[in-house]
């Protein structure tokens, strides 16, 4: 029986990735053995090279170290009918992130602050995203992205600047479907709103705002944001078009809207048939 | 709550040296006009934009503590614009104004869960005292000009040590208006030594005027190297601010305030 209040749930990325993002997968996937390509060379280069990295410089969380976090990790990698696991890694570090790197062997670097913020359930919650990244191949986005730096300058005039573009919305996208993963392995809008806004807000403030709220005081912020018109529309599209992390207040409108379109009752009721 | 000090001008207790800056400012219209233009430019548009999406706005719903003692705070400076007010992840102590007609304030999330409501309304009171001062207007005037002379080192260079120098000496205005926020110079002292590098429970634990005494530089070498690594400083060593607050405070000038602006 789960611990983890999964439901005994069974997820499948595709039913729920974010267009933009299942489009580019599905872009690279249409070239027939490039994946499997793409695979080989990370495991023989980057990922060596990372792997050498992250052991000699942080810690990994073994199972003997954290079973709650290993019994959590597999149960998510349950949910998504994998036995596909992340090594895990602590970096001391006072800002708060969770990255997940690594097509052949996935692995994710978590920082020092954030471990030791986070309650369980939103633990939980975030690692249900780890696995639902791997399992929509974010970590390919992550390769392909270091190839085109590695390549920069060496590509014809634009060729460069475009890719950079669609490799940089890409990235932004990806963040919509594993926002999405959290929501739906936890079944709770809140959480995962607050997973979304942690480490941007106090305490206090994410206690105040009412996050599942309809016209919440950040719902009215983001709204603000995303309906910025002239030249302040301009500087935001200009802004968003060359940065790989998306906007907070993107994202919790995105997921906000999704929620309430009824897709998400669909993808949680479909998980549930099993 | 601190008590109200109506009609109060940062020039009643700004440092002498921030006071001439800002007044040579005001004299040259030219630069005037361009850095309002600037100012709209980069803080209003680019500045505010990244805020709104990317930080998280303070309000009265979502945090009435905080939002209640910024108010509070413009009404004891006398400062008639209640500012935007975002929180962003940082463990630094300061908060950080942006924006003349339009201001903002990024408070870390360090400030906002650790600080008391003493302590905020020092912190706020010093970067409220920096909007009401327009020393955001001068920051940006001095970084323009070297910016456009950064390839003349003998134009760019003495001109940096100038910022520097009343950079160090707005901080102590800052310092000013954040005790007149507070009203309560343990406060500020256990602000200023938190910012030296006590943690805030010490801080809270030492005497400042022990703190004081203790903090002496006896060794001409080190007070020459001292000098010469002031030069290029900034913020302002936090032991010399605590020492330059406690000597306005002790002068008197603070009692002669509040006595000339309580309501």
């Amino acid at each position: 029986m789960s611990k983890y209040n999964c439901n005994n749930k069974r997820l499948n990325v595709a039913e729920f990735q974010h267009p933009v993002d299942r489009k580019a997968v599905n872009a690279v996937l249409a070239v027939p053995g490039f994946e499997e390509m793409l695979k080989y060379v990370s495991d023989h280069s980057i990922e060596r090279v990372y792997s050498f990295f992250n052991s000699s410089s942080m810690l990994k969380i073994s199972n003997e170290m954290s079973p709650k976090i290993h019994q959590m990790l597999e149960e998510a990698a349950q949910m998504y009918g994998t036995d596909v696991i992340p090594d895990l890694y602590l970096q001391r570090n006072y800002e708060y992130f969770i990255d997940l790197d690594g097509m052949a062997k996935p692995y994710v670097v978590l920082s020092s602050a954030w471990l030791e913020a986070v309650d369980d359930q939103m633990l939980w919650a975030v690692l249900t995203a780890q696995i639902a990244g791997i399992q929509a191949k974010h970590g390919m986005i992550e390769f392909i992205g270091n190839i085109l730096d590695f390549t920069k300058g060496m590509l014809p005039f634009g060729v460069d600047a475009a890719l950079d573009v669609a490799i940089k919305e890409w990235k932004r996208s990806r963040v919509y479907t594993t926002d999405r993963a959290i929501l739906l392995a936890t079944e709770n809008f809140e959480l995962a709103a607050k997973c979304i806004l942690f480490g941007d807000a106090s305490n206090a403030v994410l206690e105040g705002i009412g996050l599942d709220k309809p016209d919440n005081t950040y719902y009215q912020q983001a709204q603000e944001f995303i309906h910025r018109s002239g030249a302040e529309g301009m500087i935001q599209k200009v802004q968003t078009l060359f940065s790989s992390n998306q906007w907070i207040a993107s994202r919790y409108i995105e997921l906000y809207n999704w929620y309430f379109s009824g897709e998400y009752d669909d993808v949680l009721e479909g998980s549930l048939d099993v | 709550m601190p008590e109200q000090l109506t009609g109060l001008q940062v020039e009643k207790f700004a440092h002498p040296d921030d006071l001439a800056a800002m007044r040579s400012l005001k004299k040259i219209k030219a630069v005037d006009k361009a850095t309002s233009y600037l100012e709209d430019l980069g803080d209003n548009l680019y500045f505010r934009m990244s805020m709104l999406g990317k930080c998280v706005r303070i309000m009265p719903e979502n945090d009435p503590r905080v939002y209640q003692i910024l108010q509070d705070v413009c009404n004891i400076l006398d400062y008639d614009t209640v500012p935007e007010i975002y929180s962003i992840r940082s463990y630094a102590l300061d908060i950080q104004p942006s924006g003349v007609k339009k201001p903002i304030l990024l408070v870390p999330d360090f400030v906002l869960n650790n600080y008391d409501d003493s302590l905020l309304y020092f912190n706020l009171g010093r970067a409220v005292t920096r909007l009401k001062s327009g020393s955001l207007k001068l920051y940006i005037a001095a970084q323009t000009l070297m910016i456009a002379t950064s390839s003349v080192d003998w134009i760019s260079e003495p001109m940096k040590l100038g910022f520097a120098n009343w950079m160090r000496k707005s901080e102590l205005t800052a310092d000013r208006g954040g005790l007149l926020a507070c009203q309560n110079i343990q406060t500020a002292m256990v602000y200023l030594m938190n910012k030296a590098g006590a943690t805030l429970a010490d801080a809270k634990k030492v005497s400042y005027l022990d703190y004081i005494e203790a903090y002496k530089i006896d060794n001409q070498l080190a007070a020459v190297g001292k000098s010469l690594q002031t030069l290029t400083n900034c913020t302002g060593w936090a032991n010399d601010r605590i020492k330059e607050l406690f000597v306005w405070y002790a002068s008197g000038r603070y009692d002669d305030l509040m006595e000339e602006f309580l309501a």
